[in-house]
């Protein structure tokens, strides 16, 4: 069966900076692929190579059987990307993006499961309010109902975690949870290993751009996996 | 900064901010030509006050008549520009010194520095160098510069003072009301003293007379009593301003001053793509505090003024070109920052890339539009007789070859030298203080010959020369533009942008 995520020998070079060095990544439907890492390693870089948001210098990236090389409009209409730094237009309100997104996106009959998301993410009574009066975590879990909301082939969560209280990374694994069981592939980046362990089955370590190892999740918990894990970050 | 902790006094504070500045530019390039234009605004200065002689008598006296006006006229400037701006511009953005302790009169003296940086302030100064020239060809210039320095420095210093005292005031909603009830009686008294024909005498009782007086003054005795009076204001201002700007800083707001956490209106979604895009940016610039604010102040001063003045509809035609380069340094000149963090999730979705910047492009021109349209239709209301044929068509393909050419020359540098901007308060600005003042040349020069050009050709009295001349201007801007929207469809300059206005 053919991956919903396939990556070769992606290489992303910054100048004389190489960011993503040679990243190959294969996400079969309805598996979750955990990216971790120390701050610098390239997850962010590879998340907005992955997004079609960020052309790679070399390598390619193939969502769904379509080649983001060749159609990149195509892929972008597959994949729901979360953003590492916020991710939200300032002055817009959780609605507007919503809004915005269901046009861009040519989605009918939104607006119910806006409101089912919303909720979800306990962001139903600030949806008329400007992002920029929001918390770091409010704007985290919004950067996620943006990702789920037309239900993508391929999710991409880059830190939904950081700064997200208990309730909204339950929401978040919830969504995770279910975009796998409706047959998407989820990739998550995250310096949380804990979290990512719960979110993913498996999971890539980067170091300097470069994949240094890959094992079962589970294989990271856990004071054996948390040496395990230190050894290849170190 | 080299080190924080010993940077305790406020002068320190201010020459490590700026020291961090300098090193910001991007480039050599950057800094020698900053650096070019101190030496040749230092040059054009010295120009100025050299340029006595090369009047001949007539011109002279008319020159010296409007010595004060032109007095005034900087005073005006030194007042508005720090209150549009809530309290002035800042060296480094606010949010990236919060985890510093800097003081509020570092703040403060920050914004009296970059002052200058504002082109219509330096014309003023260079038209305050040739005044003073031609005031002291009789008398001391080196005593005429000191005193008109004085002043430039005491209005400055008090027009900033003035602000903070503004943006505290304006913490509160009793605040508010009374800003906007001094605003509006202002407005209500100036509107009533021109109508009743006492604009002349309100002018010849203006206490710049004095100032233009003491530059001239032969008597020494004149001279220090009235050049101690301005230095003693500007000492006060300096203490008033910087202990005000402390209060307004320390002050805190009330429910009304953070209109960010209010709900809005929730809108029907757009017909197409581009509108639905067109719609989220135009919310963008009205909900910005600095933009509404610049953009309010814009679109009504300068027909204001020019009502005020009663400008001739000859000359009306340069006023578009003024206010459309106005009105692109309001957001144009760094159009894709209305996007912020945003602007990472927009690139994530499946539209056509160069939608984004033609929405941009969209809501910047209606805005500058916008503000041309009312600046010209206040302005004409007062300009004596009815204007011919000729000088309508100018005053419209002025309008409309400066909006083009401003849309043009903005979206170009959106694209070319984008930066993070969070624009969240009155102090927050789309560009660094000098990117903006470079960007104001670059938009003033072209927009000042449009208008120029286009005066010209009305005074022939044929009404289809300035559409003849607007015409190519429009099809170049164009032409341009779709140069500018090419450029943004490569991806690779497309993911830079995106991740300078994202994240800095």
């Amino acid at each position: 069966m053919e991956p919903v995520l396939l990556a070769r020998q992606l290489v992303v070079d910054f100048g004389d900076v190489r960011a993503v060095d040679g990243f190959d990544l294969s996400v079969g439907a309805g598996r979750s692929v955990a990216l971790v890492g120390r701050n610098g390693a390239g997850k962010s870089t590879t998340m907005r190579v992955l997004a079609g948001v960020l052309p790679p210098s070399s390598g390619s990236v193939t969502v769904a059987g379509i080649d983001a090389a060749k159609d990149p409009s195509g892929v972008r209409a597959v994949v729901g990307y979360c953003p590492d730094v916020g991710g939200l237009i300032p002055r817009a309100t959780p609605w507007e993006h919503l809004q915005l997104a269901a046009k861009l996106r040519g989605m009918k009959g939104w607006q119910d499961r806006a409101t089912e998301l919303l909720d979800r993410f306990d962001l139903a009574g600030v949806a008329d309010r400007v992002t920029a009066g929001f918390s770091h975590g409010m704007g985290r879990r919004l950067s996620v109902v943006l990702a789920t909301f037309h239900e993508p082939r391929l999710l991409l969560l880059d830190e939904p975690f950081d700064g997200v209280d208990p309730l909204g990374v339950d929401a978040t694994l919830e969504v995770v949870a279910e975009a796998r069981a409706t047959g998407a592939a989820v990739f998550v980046s995250t310096h949380l290993l804990g979290l990512a362990v719960r979110a993913c089955e498996e999971a890539v370590v980067l170091k300097g751009g470069r994949v240094v190892g890959a094992a079962p999740a589970a294989e990271l918990t856990g004071s054996e996996g948390d040496s395990r894990y230190r050894a290849l970050i170190t | 900064m080299r080190s924080p902790a010993g940077a305790t006094s406020p002068a320190r504070q201010l020459a490590c901010l700026l020291g961090l500045r300098w090193r910001l530019l991007r480039g050599a390039g950057q800094r020698i030509g900053l650096l070019t234009t101190a030496a040749a605004v230092g040059w054009l200065v010295w120009l100025a006050l050299t340029s006595g002689s090369a009047l001949d008598p007539p011109t002279l006296a008319t020159a010296i008549e409007l010595a004060p006006a032109a007095y005034l006229g900087f005073g005006v400037l030194a007042v508005v520009a720090p209150l549009t701006s809530g309290g002035g511009s800042e060296i480094v953005p606010p949010d990236q010194l919060v985890a510093y302790p800097v003081r509020p009169t570092t703040h403060f003296l920050g914004g009296l520095l970059l002052a200058p940086l504002n082109l219509v302030w330096l014309v003023q100064l260079l038209a305050l160098a040739a005044m003073t020239a031609y005031l002291t060809l009789d008398t001391s210039l080196p005593r005429g510069m000191l005193t008109t320095t004085l002043y430039v420095g005491c209005i400055t210093v008090l027009g900033q003072a003035l602000a903070w005292l503004v943006v505290g005031l304006r913490q509160t909603r009793r605040g508010r009301r009374l800003v906007f009830a001094a605003g509006a009686g202002l407005l209500v008294a100036a509107v009533v003293t021109v109508q009743s024909g006492q604009g002349a005498a309100a002018l010849a009782s203006s206490p710049t007379h004095s100032v233009v007086q003491a530059v001239g003054a032969a008597d020494l005795t004149r001279w220090v009593r009235a050049t101690a009076v301005l230095l003693g204001l500007a000492a006060l201002g300096a203490a008033a301003g910087s202990w005000l700007c402390g209060w307004a800083l320390g002050r805190p707001g009330d429910a009304g001053s953070a209109r960010h956490l209010l709900p809005v209106r929730r809108r029907a979604s757009r017909r197409s793509t581009l509108r639905e895009l067109v719609a989220v940016d135009r919310a963008s610039v009205w909900r910005a505090p600095a933009l509404r604010r610049g953009g309010l102040v814009l679109a009504v001063m300068p027909g204001l003024i020019a009502a005020g003045a009663a400008v001739p509809w000859q000359s009306m035609v340069i006023l578009p070109g003024l206010v459309a380069a106005g009105a692109g340094l309001l957001f144009g000149v760094n159009a894709f920052c209305l996007d912020g963090s945003g602007a990472l999730w927009l690139a994530s979705l499946p539209s056509e890339p160069r939608l984004v910047a033609r929405a941009k492009t969209f809501v910047l021109g209606e805005t500058v539009l916008g503000a041309v349209t009312i600046a010209a239709v206040a302005g004409s209301l007062r300009s004596p007789g009815s204007p011919t044929v000729a000088e309508v068509a100018a005053i419209v393909a002025a309008g409309l070859a400066c909006t083009a050419v401003v849309v043009a020359q903005c979206m170009r540098a959106s694209v070319r030298r984008p930066h993070h901007a969070l624009l969240a308060g009155v102090r927050d600005a789309v560009a660094p203080p000098g990117a903006l003042a470079f960007a104001s040349v670059r938009l003033a020069v072209p927009t000042a010959c449009v208008g120029v050009v286009i005066a010209t050709a009305s005074a022939t009295g044929r009404w289809w020369l300035p559409i003849v001349i607007a015409v190519p201007i429009v099809l170049a801007a164009g032409l341009s533009l779709n140069r500018t929207l090419r450029r943004y469809g490569d991806p690779v300059i497309r993911a830079r942008l995106v991740s300078v206005v994202a994240s800095g």
